[in-house]
């Protein structure tokens, strides 16, 4: 029994790992590729919006057999490690995901704040920052704390190229003939699912002094 | 709070057993009455595996044979194999029939019959590497699929027979093991340079690396002997089925239909006479 | 001498001639009412005078300074811009106040940005930050907001938001106050104390510039009235000559067409 906790603990150890660093990293690469889609610069915006089609278009899974097949498959250079595979088609899988969410957000601030800040003398960057982002932040924040949570659920898939995450583990119980580790580890992700929804509803609430 | 967690989780125990508990009437009556012997299985060649539209194969020929021997109609699911118990516990197939290893573990959780054939484990390389990594394979990747044979050869949690002189376990004893989900999973990794061997059930490695396949650059090395194995298919335990089955394969091992199915698939050394 | 002068301003969108050579000029103090129906070029016009289009043709001048001449692209880099529109102040139709600042920081954010850029703001940085709220502070009670000033625009009527965007573009301390149809998003029961507000503007000599389409006020507070109509100045003059005794026949079919709305 404690056992299997355990190498439970462990394995949604790796969950919370492959979570944390996919939202440090897409978080800011979803920005970059945001204004790689908005940018006056056609090549670049349609290039820009082809790559977000690809990684929307296909599944995360075969994105990360992909990432961590194909270099040795094709190139003959081996993907070394497991996890760095994991993380490359989780933070650019996501960070797609949350640049069209940054896109909405941003396309759906009405001209008139741009303009009221600018006929005030800002600066572009300032009208961004001071003016737009928070109201960006706002409308977001419900579509984005969607995403965050698809993304607890999804670390899951890192079992297919072998990352022993929480559900893999307890698939070697259930060869061994235990079947019940494996509906318990939906408590895990009830359990931390539950604390980030808490965590943007407090968020929700904290910005609901103003309506934008 | 892990006092907390201990105690849903025992709950959780609870309920999963009471709710998948075992056969108590007739598992034959339940499946005659069905008229449909639901087999569980994984593609992989040569035992259940598609040619064009037809769903062929040793197992499947046999399986086919003896569900009319027993007058009763089969059908093939494809199954995740990491979920064979629970597909089978809970009624969405009626047996494993897919060259399956008979382990202590498998006749203790299952109804497990007689053995029909005979698999050993085999280690497929790069062809190119193959001379250099059986010369030496410390630091090496190693990757079986997790579950199987060779996964429980490599952690040594299976026994050896006496014909094995040193074991999967003593051989990978300094190389780096990686559990994947399937042997096609396996073969794909060595491929693909992710890992340099794979430990697969010979009959699998040998349906797979052909020179027309996508693996022909692979090849399937059984050199070192870790143990013969047998495989058997499996009800769900405490099923009566397994005897009409060992019954009827028997019957058609007398008739010399297994044989011919056997001799099709290029198996007759393998067939348990 | 004129504060400012338009000449020959040309504007056009994908091949349609919006403004086709406006030119005139407003004395300090003056209070200009710009009337016609929509489509007449009139908000275009408003907004090349504070760059939120850039003209085809023509030059802008407030004083003797040449703030934008077509012909010198000096006069469009981003920074000249910046500094130049600053001779002017927007109020927009639909108030566009910054709905996560209160009314005090809506209208102090921009003075407070602006004060950063000078030399010596680091040393006076606590004695300026004093004087922009309390220029804030004083520009809303003037318009009559004192009690508001740490409500959100959200809390606010219409007409109270507008209020704040009107003190909003004061702070800056513009040489010539604009007006973008000021009351059209307002229910009619609070187009009056935006009215009286900018009354209030004109009797203390502000000079300014408004778009609207209430022609009793711009008869009450305009010194003069602009008619435009497809692009072009039909009529120009004070009001009780535009709006009471037109010379142009299509200033008097706009004048008739409105009475009978």
């Amino acid at each position: 029994m404690s056992d299997v906790l355990d190498s439970l603990v462990g394995g949604f150890w790796l969950n919370l790992e492959v979570f944390v660093m996919t939202l440090l990293l897409a978080l800011p690469l979803g920005l970059v590729i945001t204004f790689g889609s908005m940018t006056k610069f056609r090549p670049l915006r349609y290039l820009t919006r082809v790559f977000v089609w690809i990684i929307r278009g296909t599944p995360l899974m075969l994105q990360l057999f992909a990432v961590m097949y194909m270099p040795g498959l094709v190139f003959g250079i081996p993907m070394k490690s497991r996890m760095t595979a994991v993380l490359i088609a989780f933070v650019i899988n996501y960070a797609a995901y949350f640049s069209e969410i940054y896109r909405g957000g941003i396309e759906s601030i009405p001209k008139g704040q741009y303009e009221a800040g600018q006929v005030l003398g800002m600066t572009r960057s300032q009208v961004f920052f001071r003016v737009v982002l928070l109201q960006v932040v706002k409308r977001i924040t419900p579509p984005m704390s969607n995403e965050v949570i698809t993304l607890v659920k999804d670390t899951a898939l890192a079992r297919v190229v072998s990352v022993a995450e929480i559900i893999m583990c307890a698939e070697r119980y259930t060869k061994q003939g235990l079947i019940w580790p494996l509906f318990s580890t939906g408590l895990f992700f009830l359990l931390f699912n539950g604390l980030l929804t808490l965590l943007f509803g407090y968020f929700e609430k904290k910005m609901s002094y103003f309506r934008s | 709070m892990k006092k907390l967690l201990a105690m849903v989780l025992a709950l959780m125990m609870v309920f999963s057993l009471t709710a998948l508990a075992s056969a108590e009437e007739s598992d034959m009556a339940y499946i005659k009455e069905k008229g449909k012997l639901t087999v569980g299985m994984t593609l992989f060649a040569p035992m259940n595996y598609y040619e064009g539209d037809t769903l062929v194969g040793f197992d499947t020929e046999l399986a086919t044979a003896v569900a009319e021997k027993l007058g009763i109609e089969v059908e093939f699911i494809e199954i995740s194999w990491d979920a064979k118990e629970i597909e089978l516990n809970s009624k969405n197939i009626d047996c494993l029939w897919n060259g399956m290893c008979i382990t202590p573990e498998r006749k203790e959780n299952m109804a497990v019959s007689d053995p029909y054939l005979y698999n050993t484990q085999a280690m497929v390389m790069k062809a190119d590497q193959a001379e250099a990594i059986l010369a030496d394979v410390s630091g090496k990747v190693v990757v079986a699929e997790a579950g199987s044979t060779g996964e429980q050869k490599l952690q040594g949690t299976i026994e050896d027979d006496e014909t094995v002189e040193v074991s999967a376990k003593e051989y990978f004893a300094n190389s780096t093991y990686i559990a994947v989900d399937s042997m096609a999973k396996a073969l794909m990794e060595v491929k693909a340079g992710t890992a340099d061997i794979a430990l697969v059930d010979s009959v699998c490695a040998l349906g797979m690396v052909r020179p027309e396949s996508d693996y022909a650059d692979l090849v399937v090395d059984l050199s070192n002997n870790f143990g013969l194995q047998e495989y058997g298919i499996a009800f769900r335990k405490g099923s009566d089925m397994v005897e009409a089955v060992n019954a009827a394969i028997a019957e058609l091992t007398e008739d010399g239909t297994v044989a011919e199915i056997a001799e099709r698939y290029g198996l007759t050394d393998s067939l348990i006479k | 001498m004129a504060v400012l002068t338009v000449e020959g301003i040309q504007k056009s969108f994908g091949g349609v001639d919006v403004l086709r050579d406006i030119s005139f000029s407003l004395e300090k103090g003056e209070a200009l009412a710009i009337i016609g129906s929509s489509g007449s070029g009139k908000t275009t016009l408003l907004r090349c005078l504070n760059f939120l289009e850039t003209p085809d043709k023509g030059v802008i001048r407030v004083g003797d300074q040449v703030i934008f001449d077509a012909e010198d692209p000096r006069s469009r880099s981003e920074q000249e811009i910046r500094q130049q529109r600053l001779h002017f102040g927007l109020v927009f139709q639909s108030f566009n106040l910054f709905p996560q600042y209160t009314v005090l920081e809506n209208v102090t954010l921009a003075g407070r940005l602006l004060a950063k850029e000078k030399p010596d703001f680091k040393s006076r940085k606590a004695a300026v930050f004093r004087e922009i709220e309390e220029n804030g502070k004083a520009l809303l009670d003037s318009v009559g907001l004192a009690a508001k000033l740490n409500a959100y625009p959200h809390q606010l009527s219409g007409g109270q938001q507008q209020r704040v965007a009107i003190a909003r573009a004061l702070a800056l301390h513009p040489d010539i106050l604009c007006f973008d149809e000021p009351t059209s998003a307002l229910d009619p029961e609070l187009t009056g104390e935006v009215l009286n507000v900018i009354r209030g503007l004109a009797q203390r000599n502000t000079t300014m510039v408004i778009v609207t389409h209430e022609m009793q006020f711009a008869r009450q507070v305009a010194d003069n009235v602009m008619f435009m109509d497809g692009g072009v100045i039909v009529e120009y003059g004070p009001p009780e000559e535009v709006i009471g005794n037109p010379k142009q026949e299509r200033t008097r079919q706009f004048l008739e067409r409105y009475a009978q709305q």
